[in-house]
């Protein structure tokens, strides 16, 4: 079976290559039987990565420990669905599933290119299959997933057991659509760079594209902090991590797309800009994938030093070379047609918002390769840890969040200072009484107390925003107030859908604030019957028990908390205790509720019955996974396709109903 | 329309936020830079640079890894093969954490010669990527 499966990578690696000669002889002179036939190479190329993915599913759902793969990933232990997860739990999977990823993209892109916009249809295969056969190659070449031992053991080694979880079961495939999908937006911009006619379409259609790739990246992002806060057991969600931060970089640059491409799209203006930012997701997505897996800055994740990392530096400067010299050769063809008319317009403001992103991702950047750099440099390795990344990225995100108030309010071309008033005259007096009120309460913590108040100015603005379009509505139709809402947000959905993800943000950034600024936490060693208090809560001990499940010696200590008076009821904080090998994991006690998270970790323990818990209360860290909730519900209403040519006022209300097309 | 003007103001503006930026920048590695040592070069420092606030690698010494009293703190023993400096630490254990795993602390040389650790970062086992012995 293995040899099926080598079988399919080699022939998908053979027409990679084949698609990416036929597209480049067949973009010019035009020979459109070529490019058909790298469009069949790419179906080819697709199925094929199909049947070896298929081999590899089979072989780890069949315990085939024939195969190295299967065998470091899977034991008899393993639950059945971990079997199929454990695809992408290491190295040589995680590139099958990015290769496939890539295929399913190429497909979906090549028919609605090839409706849309044949003209791109070459450079877009020939990006696409480029790409694919740089991943087919280290399939094949490098980290095979088809290696075989010549003896096969009876039983696996099974998966890290730190990875046996859900949210860590989702968190690699969602990030994979979001890292893989900036392939594509990249694909369309190179291919209408090439062709010369870069049209705004080219643009625009790489921004579907690109949404769709940021709402996965988003998604990935807030599973893995889930994760790490659920699994991992040290009371965070957030380390500023290598590998976290390789995953924050491309989508900070793809926002500043998202932003960029609208001033684009209204006034024709940040043509080179916006190209470049394309190109820099997809350099920073591949970068990513290369800190991910080369271990060149030790990580809690960096699993491996292997041969990898140089493959992909190389891949990385070719494809950013070549896709830079691209865009400097056609820069006077992307340069704007318009000039910023004012500082004081909606134009710089969104400007600066993307200046903003992209000093934030150059800020993040150097911090997590400074110890490469410092080395380079000095010869010493220095590393910059949390305290840099939040002196750095704290006023930054400040300045953006300000700019999210401002930005959607101010007036195109050319702001008034009355204009100025009228808008903001509301949403600012809310940010002040918030902040007011917060200073009354007792909080003086400067930095929260400004978050905090600037998101009340955002969401006030947004809520001004609403309530603004659904008063004209009921003027103009005297619909009823929900009926004029649903209208006004499905007539122009991608205006409301960004305004329900700003809400989503919002959500996020207070539950960030809350819950790294007003976190508190205390150690304690408990003998049974006593007590701890911290802030609110009161935790009374047990007693310790212990129970095997799942291959683990389980040591469990029985907590109750309590709230005043209030009893809470009981609470349970473990630690699972490997019996094969020397790993454990922690189960975490957890209680969550909106306005706090009280979370108990069982630190250590000892014969006589004594535990050392560490007691935290994290503020507000529920906002931030419902923040991933409202976040969601804006990202799908801002995909949903909408009816062009955009309906007029009078038949939006028809339109938004008849228009759940494809 | 104002040509003239423009320039002056973005260019201006460009200056203060790159200014900032640096500011920030400048301030943050002050306040988080950490110089990574071995076991070795540590040991060799004296005087001041030897209190200085570093990231030690190493591994764990097998056996050496004890909770005090109180449980609140882990001692153990980071090693570069040839010496050793005796690590004490509070705060969370990584679950990947035991002996002869390799681990990095960040901390301060004390001058009885231990390493008081606030961050204990493990790496991950290989066993995502088996050491191949046929490559």
């Amino acid at each position: 079976m293995a040899d099926l499966g080598r079988f399919g990578l080699t022939s998908a690696l053979v027409l990679a290559v084949y698609a990416v000669a036929a597209a480049w002889l067949g973009a010019r002179p035009r020979r459109p039987e070529l490019v058909a036939s790298a469009v069949r190479a790419v179906s080819m190329i697709a199925a094929l990565e199909v049947l070896a993915a298929v081999v590899l599913a089979g072989a780890l759902l069949g315990r085939d420990y024939s195969f190295a793969y299967v065998t470091s990933h899977v034991s008899n232990a393993q639950a059945m669905v971990y079997d199929l997860t454990s695809f992408w739990g290491g190295m040589e999977g995680s590139l099958l599933l990015w290769a496939l990823i890539l295929s399913g993209y190429s497909l979906a892109v090549v028919r609605s290119i090839g409706r849309d916009r044949p003209r791109l249809l070459p450079g877009v295969v020939g990006v696409c299959a480029t790409v694919s056969a740089f991943f087919l190659f280290m399939l094949v070449a490098v980290a095979s997933p088809f290696a075989t031992v010549p003896f096969p053991p009876a039983d696996g080694r099974g998966m890290n057991p730190l990875l046996l979880n859900p949210w860590m079961a989702i968190h690699p495939p969602t990030l994979y659509l979001g890292f893989v999908g900036l392939t594509v937006p990249f694909a369309i911009v190179v291919a209408s760079l090439a062709d010369g006619a870069i049209e705004e379409a080219g643009v625009l259609l790489a921004r579907r594209w690109m949404l769709w790739a940021w709402y996965c990246l988003t998604m990935g992002l807030m599973f893995g902090a889930k994760w790490s806060y659920v699994v991992l057991g040290w009371g965070g969600y957030w380390a500023w991590d290598p590998v976290e931060n390789a995953a924050l970089m491309p989508w900070l640059v793809a926002t500043a797309f998202l932003h960029s491409v609208m001033i684009q799209e209204r006034r024709a203006m940040l043509g080179q800009w916006t190209a470049l930012l394309v190109v820099l997701a997809f350099g920073l997505s591949i970068f990513g994938t290369f800190l991910t897996r080369s271990g060149v800055l030790s990580s809690i994740h960096s699993f491996t030093q292997s041969p990898l990392g140089a493959y992909f530096l190389g891949f990385l400067a070719l494809v950013m070379v070549g896709a830079f010299a691209l865009v400097a050769w056609r820069w006077e063809a992307l340069r704007s047609l318009n000039q910023l008319d004012a500082v004081l317009s909606r134009e710089s403001a969104f400007l600066l918002n993307n200046v903003v992103f992209l000093t934030t991702a150059f800020a993040v950047f150097l911090g997590t390769v400074f110890p490469v750099i410092s080395e380079a440099l000095t010869g010493r390795r220095v590393n910059v840890g949390p305290p840099f990344f939040d002196h750095v990225v704290s006023p930054l995100a400040l300045l953006l969040l300000l700019l999210m108030g401002v930005a959607p309010l101010i007036a195109w071309r050319r702001a008034t200072m009355a204009d100025l008033r009228s808008a903001f005259l509301a949403p600012g007096a809310s940010g002040v009484l918030l902040g007011l009120a917060l200073l009354a309460a007792g909080i003086r913590a400067p930095g929260a107390v400004l978050a905090f108040a600037l998101c009340g100015f955002v969401a006030a603005t947004i809520a001004l925003e609403f309530i603004r379009g659904i008063r004209i509505r009921r003027t103009h139709q005297g619909a009823g107030a929900v009926a004029a809402l649903w209208a006004l947000v499905m007539s122009n959905r991608r205006r409301y859908g960004g305004y329900v993800v700003h809400l989503g943000i919002l959500l996020v950034f207070a539950g960030i604030t809350g819950s790294s600024v007003f976190s508190t936490q205390r150690v304690a060693t408990l003998r049974p019957g006593d007590s701890v208090q911290v802030a609110r809560y009161r935790i009374t001990y047990d007693g310790i028990s212990e129970a095997t499940r799942n291959g683990a010696l389980v040591v469990t200590a029985r907590l109750h908390a309590f709230e005043g008076r209030r009893d809470l009821g009981p609470l349970d904080a473990s630690r699972n205790l490997f019996l094969a090998g020397s790993d454990s994991t922690t189960d975490v006690a957890l209680r969550s509720t909106p306005a706090n998270d009280l979370y108990v970790i069982l630190a250590a323990w000892t014969r006589e019955g004594e535990a050392t818990l560490r007691v935290l209360v994290n503020p507000l860290v529920m906002w931030i996974w419902a923040g991933g909730l409202v976040l969601t519900a804006g990202a799908v209403i801002a995909m949903l396709p909408e009816r062009r040519p955009a309906p007029a006022l009078a038949g939006a209300l028809a339109g938004a109903l008849t228009s759940e097309g494809p | 329309m104002t040509f003239r003007r423009r320039p002056v103001i973005f260019i201006a503006g460009a200056a203060v936020f790159v200014l900032a930026l640096a500011y920030l920048v400048y301030g943050g590695i002050q306040q988080g830079a950490t110089y990574w040592v071995t076991v070795g070069e540590l040991r060799g420092r004296t005087g001041v640079a030897a209190q200085a606030r570093v990231r030690l690698g190493g591994t764990v010494v097998p056996g050496s890894i004890a909770w005090d009293a109180s449980h609140e703190r882990l001692r153990f023993a980071v090693t570069d093969g040839t010496d050793a400096i005796p690590v004490r630490y509070s705060g969370v254990v990584p679950d990947i954490f035991s002996a002869g795993r390799q681990v990095v602390v960040e901390g301060a040389l004390l001058p009885d010669g231990s390493f008081t650790a606030t961050t204990l970062l493990a790496k991950c086992p290989t066993k995502y990527a088996p050491a191949d012995p046929q490559r």
